[in-house]
């Protein structure tokens, strides 16, 4: 029967007994607890940032200025339990503001072809399989722009970022039943969608 | 398939097992696992959402630098402790220099030789301001008074006039209806 998709990235700090010590010992200000979590949530966040905005150098740096928000914030932290909610939701917050801004200085460079939101992906690290990346990212932007933003928000916090419908909630701070609503209907245009499927490798288990 | 089957099959279902399983019911749930349709529409479309998420890591770098924390948070523990020792040491030393201050003003009041010393200096100020007004008012030594303008002050008004014309003088001159 059904099987619960893509639990890997979305274990808990409740199933995670050393990863809660750690953030309750960075919620009291030990450092080093602190860059332990780093360690473990880094380039999660990283590929989380990247598949929102698909320029490596902007990636990183909105990666820093969240791990530097998420490092000033830790110790008003109040529910140690919810702090991978709380991180993926400065991330969020932080993607958001990086995007508008792009968007307000796009109107000041009529001229100039500015990359949006899911814009193919920069050609740092090249490769041989670059045309098909930029062929994945360029499809995947356009199954998401027939997605309203709430429904594209939700499925890319599920399917791509692999938290749990619970996670889900605490970050866009909607009700499970609404996420769910949302994430129905996104998996519904994801079904009928013929364009990308193509383009999905199979695993290698 | 039959009748009955057809309308229990529903990819409706599917869906909603797909985004959480816990919300069917026994007999959806039952139906999902009997029916080989509806196990392979749901295989079908978990494969597809593991196969995103799949390609879209693989087709996502890796960072290249670790993020850096701030230096100076790293103190941020013990800021508070820091704080409050560094707050009660400065009213600690605000409170012993207005004692100093208190007891050196009230310790026993001033004596007569004390009074006599600052009547003393108080004559030597006044003297030193009247000299200073004196200068103020002509700061020349005695022997350039004869030349200074002051001591000049009885020359006739018209070589003024002759030196520094009165307005109008020089407009009627030009015209040459000037009588002097």
């Amino acid at each position: 029967m059904g099987m619960a998709v893509m639990q890997g990235g979305g274990a808990d700090l409740r199933d995670r007994p050393d990863q809660a010590a750690a953030v309750r010992r960075a919620v009291a200000g030990d450092r080093e607890a602190f860059e332990e979590l780093m360690n473990t949530y880094h380039r999660r966040i990283f590929a989380m940032v990247y598949s929102r905005i698909t320029s490596r150098m902007d990636a990183e740096d909105i990666t820093q200025e969240i791990f530097v928000r998420a490092f000033q914030g830790v110790r008003s932290l109040r529910d140690p339990e919810l702090f991978k909610s709380w991180l993926y939701r400065i991330a969020l917050n932080a993607v958001n503001d990086f995007l508008r801004k792009k968007r307000l200085r796009s109107i000041f460079t009529l001229f100039t072809r500015e990359r949006d939101e899911g814009e193919v992906p920069d050609p740092i690290g090249g490769g041989p399989d670059y045309l098909e990346r930029k062929e994945f990212w360029t499809r995947l932007k356009e199954f998401f722009s027939r997605l309203s933003p709430s429904e594209r928000e939700v499925f890319r916090l599920r399917f791509l970022d692999g938290l749990c419908i619970r996670e889900v909630a605490e970050v866009m701070e909607k009700n499970e039943s609404t996420v769910k609503t949302h994430l129905y209907r996104a998996v519904e245009k994801f079904r009928r969608e013929r364009d990308l499927s193509g383009l999905l490798k199979e695993e290698m288990s | 398939m039959s009748d009955d089957k057809k309308t229990r099959c529903d990819i409706g279902q599917v869906i909603r097992c797909v985004v959480d399983e816990n919300d069917l019911d026994g007999e959806q749930r039952r139906h999902l696992d009997e029916c080989p349709v509806c196990r392979e529409e749901l295989r079908r479309l978990e494969g597809g959402l593991r196969r995103l998420e799949h390609t879209a890591a693989e087709y996502t770098p890796g960072p290249v630098r670790r993020p850096a924390l701030p230096v100076e948070e790293s103190a941020q523990p013990h800021r508070p402790a820091f704080g409050w020792r560094l707050a009660w040491g400065t009213a600690f030393s605000l409170a012993l220099v207005m004692l100093i201050a208190v007891w050196a003003l009230f310790r026993g009041g001033l004596s007569p030789e004390s009074y006599q010393d600052v009547a003393r200096e108080m004559a030597e100020d006044e003297m030193l301001l009247a000299e200073v007004i004196v200068l103020e008012e002509n700061p020349l030594p005695d022997a350039y008074r004869e030349i200074s303008p002051e001591e000049t002050s009885g020359i006739d008004e018209e070589i003024f006039d002759f030196i520094v014309p009165v307005e109008g003088w020089s407009t009627d001159q030009e015209s040459g209806t000037k009588e002097v």
